[in-house]
C-alpha cells in the first residue's frame, strides 16, 4: 500500500472516531467546569514555575499581613487610635466629634470670654441653651473671635478648621488641639476637656500662644 | 513533580495549551468517564493526560481541529486505560467493563476495506499510524508523546505498517 493512500485511509479512520464521537454530556461540562481552573494552575506554573511560586508565597504573606494588621487594629488600643487619627486627618470631614463622656449635666453658663479677649473685641453675641454656651466677639477690622463651652450630657459636633495643621499642646493641666490654619483666611482654634468633659473651644486670628494663653484663664 | 517544572517554550505553545483547555476539556472528560464511570478518577485521569500533554506541548502546535480533538480524546482515553488498569489490578469494585465501553468510539462499521483493516490494528497500533501517517510527526516526537525511545517507536510503526500489508495482502487488497 502506497504511503497516500495508507494516509487517506488512516485520515479517514481518524475523522470519522472524532465524528462518532458523542457529545459531552451536562455532568461532563460540570466536570470540565470544576477541573479547568485546576488546568490553568497547571499551565501557568509549567509556563512560569518561579513566577507562580513567586506569587503564591506573595499572597500568603499579604494575607497574613491583612490578619495580623487586623487583629492588631481590633485588640490594640493605640493601634486603633492612631490608624483612626490617621484617617481622620487623610480623609476627615473637618468637624470635631464631641461625644457625650460622662453624661453628667454640668452648668456651663457661667464660662464667658468676657474680660479675657484682647483689647478691641467687642461682644457680638452670646447664645445660652441646654447645649452649652456660644459667645462671638468682634474687632473694629471685623475680625471675629468664638468661644463655645459644651454640657457633657450632650453629643455634639464643633467644625474645626480646614486646611490646617494640628498641633498637640496643653491648658494647664489638660490635652489641647490647636488647629493653625494655613489659610490666611481663616482663624486657628484650640480645643480642649476638663477633667468633668466639658468642652471648651476658642477660635479666631489669634496666634496659637495667644489662644493657649486666653485658655488658660478660664477658670 | 518534575513534569511540573518542564517549561513552556513560548507564548504560542501556552496559547494551545489553553485553547485546549477551554476547548475540548469536556470531551476529554467525556472519554475519561466512559472507561471509568468514576467522577474522582477521571478527573484524575484528565489531568494526568494534560501533563503528559504539558510535556510535548510543541507538537501539538499548527493541528487542524479534528487532529487535535482526536488527539486529546486519545490522550485522555489512554490515561483512563492507565487508571482503570490500576484499579483492576488494586481488584476495586468497577462498575462496568470500561475497556468494552471504549471500544464502541474506536471501532465501527464501514464499507471500505482498507479502513476496515486499519480497524483490525490494535489502538496503539492505529494510534501511532495515524501520529506518524497523518499528523507527519518523527519518531523522536511521537516517543517524546509516548515516553518512549524513539527506537521503541520505529519498531511499533514498522510492525503495524508489516500487520496491515499483511491483512491486506490476505484479503486480496
Amino acid at each position: 500500500m502506497d504511503e497516500v493512500a495508507l494516509k487517506k485511509a488512516l485520515s479517514s479512520v481518524m475523522e470519522r472516531q472524532v465524528r462518532r464521537f458523542p457529545e459531552p454530556s451536562d455532568e461532563d461540562r460540570m466536570m470540565a467546569r470544576r477541573l479547568r481552573p485546576r488546568i490553568r494552575r497547571m499551565i501557568e506554573k509549567a509556563e512560569s514555575p518561579v513566577t507562580y511560586y513567586v506569587k503564591r508565597i506573595v499572597a500568603v504573606l499579604a494575607l497574613l499581613l491583612g490578619i495580623t494588621g487586623t487583629a492588631l487594629f481590633v485588640f490594640n488600643e493605640s493601634v486603633h487610635a492612631g490608624v483612626m487619627r490617621w484617617f481622620q486627618d487623610r480623609f476627615g470631614t473637618d468637624v470635631y466629634r464631641y461625644q457625650n463622656q460622662s453624661g453628667e449635666n454640668v452648668d456651663v453658663t457661667k464660662y464667658s470670654l468676657q474680660g479675657l479677649v484682647p483689647k478691641g473685641y467687642q461682644l457680638f453675641d452670646r447664645t445660652v441653651d441646654e447645649d452649652g454656651i456660644n459667645e462671638t466677639f468682634v474687632n473694629e477690622s471685623g475680625d471675629i473671635l468664638s468661644f463655645i463651652v459644651m454640657n457633657p450630657a450632650y453629643d455634639g459636633e464643633v467644625y474645626i478648621v480646614s486646611d490646617s495643621e494640628e498641633h498637640f499642646a496643653r491648658v494647664g493641666r489638660f490635652d489641647a488641639d490647636v488647629y493653625v490654619s494655613n489659610d490666611l483666611g481663616e482663624g486657628n482654634e484650640i480645643i480642649w476637656k476638663d477633667e468633668r468633659g466639658i468642652l471648651f473651644v476658642i477660635q479666631g486670628f489669634l496666634s496659637e500662644t495667644e489662644l493657649i494663653e486666653i485658655a488658660e484663664q478660664i477658670e | 513533580m518534575l513534569l511540573f517544572l518542564a517549561a513552556i517554550e513560548n507564548e504560542e505553545v501556552r496559547s494551545v495549551m489553553e485553547i485546549i483547555c477551554e476547548e475540548y476539556l469536556e470531551d476529554m472528560i467525556r472519554a475519561a468517564n466512559s472507561i471509568l464511570h468514576n467522577e474522582q478518577d477521571a478527573l484524575d485521569a484528565v489531568q494526568n493526560a494534560f501533563l503528559r500533554m504539558l510535556n510535548h506541548a510543541d507538537v501539538l502546535r499548527g493541528l487542524t481541529d479534528p487532529q487535535t480533538k482526536w488527539y486529546v480524546v486519545t490522550a485522555a482515553f489512554n490515561a483512563a486505560k492507565d487508571v482503570y488498569r490500576i484499579r483492576k489490578k488494586q481488584n476495586e469494585i468497577l462498575i462496568s467493563d470500561g475497556m468494552a465501553d471504549a471500544d464502541q468510539f474506536e471501532n465501527y462499521e464501514t464499507k471500505d476495506q482498507v479502513e476496515r483493516m486499519i480497524l483490525k490494528l490494535s489502538a496503539k497500533d492505529r494510534e501511532f499510524l495515524i501520529l506518524r501517517h497523518v499528523y507527519g510527526l518523527k519518531y523522536a516526537e511521537i516517543g517524546k508523546m509516548q515516553d518512549l525511545s524513539e527506537e521503541a517507536v520505529r519498531k511499533t510503526v514498522k510492525r503495524a505498517e508489516a500487520k496491515l500489508e499483511e491483512m491486506c495482502k490476505e484479503e486480496q487488497l
